[in-house]
């Protein structure tokens, strides 16, 4: 069992990163969508609050991490290291890279705008998100969008790692 | 840990719904530019700032760049204020929605070549 330099530079790009975005997705939304003045003592706001500020914060920080190593690192070596040209070479696999890593690459960009968004109105609002279903409604949609893009670029990622993976 | 507080009420919503904005704004920065880089060779050959990266280089530099720009920027126009939140995120939405189209692979072909 061997694992090149370039493929452990891809499993922290899709699994470190992207995976920790995507399983943190569930933890953070239920702690946002619970946050509720109504159900909530002070101490318990408080308690959510904070998760909501590290969680959302954490998933922005993974959101960078996996662009910024998808996009300067890996795909450079997508280029030139014979993936791309694998794809390439079959009219039955070219799909995969004129449409599947053209679009991931650029798709996946909204996932840490969008989360970089949500951490900062958990840091600003914070408590008075609690109070606020408009706000709270606003931030989910926000995450969800976040999440969405993230989850179609990590599945034409890992569509394309499996056809013409990098070594 | 942090506690109700009455001053929490107060902050406005300015700086917030800039950033609700400027997500919008990168993204639809980055569709324009992706479309443009189709359209213009000149302009596609310039944006490969990192000759590595390509292309994408310029694209994704240009797009963090009016993220956070923009962000500071309205953040500080609406640092007192309360903008209405039903036009920002309509705005944003079709901000969204431009940046969607502008980077999906068959939209952006139909002006130029493949890469």
């Amino acid at each position: 069992m061997h694992l090149t330099y370039r493929e452990w530079w891809s499993i922290v790009h899709g699994f470190v990163f992207g995976g920790g975005f995507l399983l943190s997705f569930a933890g953070v939304a239920i702690v946002l969508y619970g946050l509720r003045r109504q159900d909530l003592t002070n101490e318990g706001i408080a308690r959510h609050v904070l998760w909501l500020r590290l969680g959302s914060a954490a998933m922005a920080v993974a959101a960078w991490g996996t662009v910024v190593l998808g996009t300067w690192v890996i795909y450079p070596w997508y280029r030139t290291g014979g993936a791309k040209a694998g794809l390439r070479a079959s009219s039955h696999t070219s799909g995969w890279d004129t449409f599947g890593m053209e679009w991931k690459q650029h798709l996946a960009w909204l996932a840490p705008f969008l989360a970089t968004t949500v951490a900062f109105l958990a840091l600003y609002y914070g408590p008075r998100l609690a109070q606020s279903l408009r706000l709270r409604r606003l931030a989910l949609a926000l995450f969800v969008g976040a999440f969405g893009a993230a989850s179609l670029a990590a599945l034409f990622g890992a569509l394309i790692t499996k056809m013409s993976p990098v070594v | 840990m942090e506690t109700m507080k009455p001053n929490s009420v107060e902050k406005p919503n300015g700086p917030a719904f800039a950033g609700i904005l400027a997500a919008g704004l990168g993204f639809a920065v980055l569709g324009a530019v992706t479309t443009f880089a189709e359209v213009f060779d000149g302009f596609g050959d310039w944006l490969a700032f990192s000759g590595r990266v390509g292309m994408l280089s310029g694209e994704t530099i240009i797009a963090i760049a009016v993220y956070f720009v923009s962000w500071a920027g309205l953040g500080l126009f609406w640092r007192r204020s309360n903008p209405p939140l039903l036009p920002v995120a309509v705005v944003a939405a079709a901000l969204v929605a431009i940046g969607l189209l502008g980077t999906f692979p068959p939209f952006f072909r139909l002006f130029g070549v493949e890469e």
